[in-house]
């Protein structure tokens, strides 16, 4: 009897504890899990529309997507535009690096807000002027190049399918360049000025504390914008779709077709649910090999459980 | 001192984007035009003021509507409580009235429709679930699933989610004479057939304006109404060139809906033109022809590619481009398909002696050889198949299309009811010429002519042919294909997707 009361007691202090987690997962169970492993499911039916008849037809959709020329594709530029998005880590860590060496002054919290805030104008604003800043006539950049390089430029940034990932990745840095600053100053500022100053002792210049101390002591977080700008690059959708005229085209030429744009056509412009479904299953291993790699490669989790 | 030369390397990069903005907003070349350009801008500023003095804001004056097409069913039950659950974007987007910000124009909420509805049919709720356009699609099948759909907004491209309206249609005689058009579609399942899938409740059809005091400055005559496509690419070839008066340029097109996301229309719109069939529909999907590398097709391209070297580099860029009758223009002709809207603009702004509106130019050959190429948007209604209350949705499609008070709301809306009476409303707010230009359109469109699955443009059952049309008309406008390379790269996709999907 006793140890009855004693079991309860500690299955109810227990049940206090796990209550926060069943929360957790229950809400992942019906709105992550179940959703995805339906999507699992309907990438081996030939479901039209979503909701309506269907009935299965085994691999035909990945068969179908993977000898598609557009499918892949989309896939090459959604890769390549994600790779090139990762010009955000090294350029985010400059600014950072330059604004610490500003120490904790007021000068400093200024750049640190001035550099952020590009990352809290909304998206389609920044687009929508952009589309001014980028476009080959009359454009402001080629305006600013046409008067430094003293002859007229007329490159279409957005437009010339030659360039336009070169375009975008620009448009998608100065977006998102402050958050990138803020989270490498955030761990720069972590790093012990102990170490600094012991090398400092040993003679160490500037450089040699950039290459030996600081990289190094910013893996972790290095790694962290791996994987998420990665993750981030992979999803691309709401610029591309604005730049292209608001169509999954991927205008000029298809070049600015991500993944993420095509299934969206094939789930609503030409309702293909079984096929979308397909290339959904497809994006979601593409992301999780290259998470799986970048964490391996650059020692995150370990970082991390050390 | 490191510190503040530091501060000032960092002001540099974060001015530099600010810089650019220091450069003039025109291209290269355009120097001498500048001028001209403020003294026009000023002129119609001007005479902005005095019409907005001159009228109560820029409200319309409200038409009469004389139809009298709508009855009250006293067939149906008007006793037990019902509510029709209203969903998806179009025509019921404000609850009250709104003016737009551009145009400035006022238009009408949907409590003018709930609240005459109810007059007739006090026990019928209507429960409006309007979305945005930016996912009316996800929105639409979600409300479907959910059992909360009983009226679809513009669902007729939804054919899988829609009731065929053709039995009540039978059974209501009288009805089909009162409007312009349906919305059929063809299905996948029977691509040979028609389905009808909803009713528009609005029509856009194309037109041309033509800036008629360009042509005057140019010395170009004024086309003809019955013009035809050789006309109509001469007169843009001639008009594109420098204004001899003022030095400024002018080109001879802006082509449908240009940097928009209904470019590749404008392929439909040249291959009725040149008599192509693009698609030859069978009974089922293996037997359809799909011909865009017909030597029609690809006239329709280089069509499209002999018109682009009349527009400006930023329209066929594509970014950025206005397509607005203010009179700031640079260009002689413009395709558009808001008719409406753009007479009382021009009006407001005192420009109606500066447009004039024109049909398409006819067709050249083929079953509709002399009638304007026909396209039309629109924003139709539909019935969910699994309604539990399909007799009231069908009553409100024939309410929304042919009731006086319906129809008088969708006029003041500054669009065009699918509703053949409504011409006379219509001519009350816009000119006669106007008016004229629209009811030809909309009479001579040939029977289940629709925008979705047509004769040269199909984006149901043949896979992504919408986008892949974009980026083909769009390569030849700029260019980067020639019309026979896009005329393969079209068929290449198609194949490719019969091929793979069969």
């Amino acid at each position: 009897m006793k140890s009855n009361v004693k079991r309860w007691k500690r299955f109810k202090n227990d049940m206090t504890w796990y209550s926060f987690i069943i929360v957790s997962l229950l809400v992942l169970l019906i709105f992550t899990y179940l959703p995805t492993m339906a999507t699992v499911y309907f990438s081996f039916t030939n479901m039209g529309t979503y909701g309506t008849e269907y009935k299965m037809v085994g691999l035909k959709n990945y068969t179908v997507l993977l000898g598609s020329k557009s499918f892949l594709n989309a896939f090459k530029n959604t890769i390549l535009l994600a790779v090139y998005s990762l010009v955000k880590i090294p350029l985010g860590f400059l600014l950072a690096y330059a604004i610490n060496s500003l120490g904790r002054t007021p000068r400093q919290t200024f750049f640190r807000i001035m550099f952020y805030i590009p990352s809290i104008i909304t998206g389609v604003s920044v687009i929508l002027v952009f589309q001014y800043v980028l476009r080959g006539n009359g454009g402001l950049l080629n305006n600013l190049l046409s008067k430094l390089l003293r002859h007229e430029v007329t490159t279409g940034w957005l437009s010339d399918p030659a360039i336009s990932h070169l375009g975008v990745t620009i448009l998608n840095v100065w977006m998102e360049i402050g958050y990138f600053m803020l989270m490498c100053l955030a761990s720069l500022q972590s790093i012990p000025t102990e170490i600094y100053d012991a090398a400092v002792v040993d003679g160490a210049n500037g450089l040699q504390k950039m290459v030996y101390i600081t990289i190094p002591q910013m893996k972790s977080c290095f790694s962290f914008l791996l994987v998420t700008c990665m993750i981030g690059g992979f999803a691309r959708f709401t610029d591309l779709y604005i730049i292209g005229g608001s169509t999954t085209a991927g205008r000029p030429s298809g070049t600015l077709q991500s993944l993420l744009m095509y299934i969206y056509q094939y789930s609503f412009e030409s309702p293909q649910y079984g096929l979308s479904s397909a290339g959904s299953v497809i994006l979601s291993i593409i992301t999780l090999i290259f998470t799986l790699v970048n964490v391996k490669l650059s020692g995150f989790l370990k970082e991390d459980n050390g | 001192m490191k510190k503040k030369l530091l501060s000032v390397l960092l002001c540099v990069s974060m001015l530099t984007a600010m810089i650019t903005g220091c450069g003039k907003d025109q291209p290269p070349g355009n120097e001498g035009s500048s001028e001209q350009s403020s003294e026009s801008s000023a002129a119609q500023e001007e005479s902005k003021e005095e019409a907005e003095e001159s009228e109560e804001g820029l409200k319309v004056e409200a038409a009469v509507v004389t139809t009298s097409g709508y009855e009250i069913n006293t067939d149906l039950d008007l006793e037990t409580e019902v509510t029709l659950d209203i969903v998806g974007p179009a025509l019921f987007q404000n609850e009250n009235e709104t003016t737009d910000l551009v145009s400035g124009l006022v238009k009408p909420g949907y409590s003018v429709i709930a609240d005459r509805w109810n007059e007739l049919y006090p026990n019928v709720k209507l429960n409006f679930n309007i979305c945005p356009w930016s996912d009316w699609q996800s929105s639409i099948t979600t409300a479907c699933l959910d059992g909360n759909a009983d009226v679809i907004m513009h669902g007729a491209t939804m054919i899988d989610l829609t009731e065929d309206l053709a039995p009540y249609i039978e059974a209501d005689p009288g009805y089909r004479d009162k409007i312009y058009v349906l919305a059929t579609r063809r299905t996948t399942e029977k691509p040979s057939e028609w389905k009808v899938s909803g009713i528009s409740g609005y029509t856009a059809p194309w037109v041309v304006w033509v800036d008629v005091e360009k042509f005057k400055a140019m010395g170009v005559d004024l086309p003809s109404d019955d013009w035809t496509i050789e006309e109509f690419m001469d007169i843009a070839q001639r008009m594109t060139g420098k204004d001899p008066d003022t030095g400024e340029d002018i080109w001879g097109m802006q082509m449908y809906s240009s940097g928009g996301g209904n470019l590749f229309f404008n392929y439909m719109l040249f291959a009725y033109i040149h008599g192509a069939q693009t698609f030859v529909y069978g009974d089922t999907l293996a037997d359809c022809q799909v011909n865009f590398d017909s030597p029609e097709a690809i006239q329709a391209f280089q069509t499209i590619a002999d018109l682009a070297q009349c527009e400006s580099p930023e329209v066929r860029e594509g970014v950025a481009v206005s397509g607005t009758l203010d009179g700031t223009n640079n260009w002689a002709m413009i395709m558009k398909n808001t008719p409406i809207a753009d007479y009382l603009q021009i009006k407001e702004l005192g420009l109606t002696d500066k447009y004039k509106i024109y049909n398409a130019p006819v067709i050249s050959a083929g079953e509709y050889k002399g009638i304007p190429s026909p396209y039309f948007g629109d924003e139709n209604l539909a019935m969910y198949k699994d309604s539990d209350a399909k007799e009231w949705v069908w009553e409100f499609i024939k309410f929304m299309t042919t009731d006086e008070v319906a129809t008088q709301w969708i006029v003041d809306n500054l669009i065009y009811p699918n509703n053949k009476e409504a011409i006379d409303a219509v001519m009350e707010i816009i000119d006669e010429r106007t008016a004229d230009v629209m009811n030809r359109a909309m009479s001579t469109m040939p029977e289940n002519f629709n925008g979705s699955t047509n004769d040269n443009f199909n984006n149901v059952s043949f896979g992504s042919v919408t986008a892949n049309l974009t980026t083909a008309v769009d390569d030849v406008i700029n260019g980067r294909q020639t019309a026979e390379e896009a005329a393969e790269f079209m068929q290449g996709t198609v194949e490719e997707f019969l091929s793979i999907s069969q």
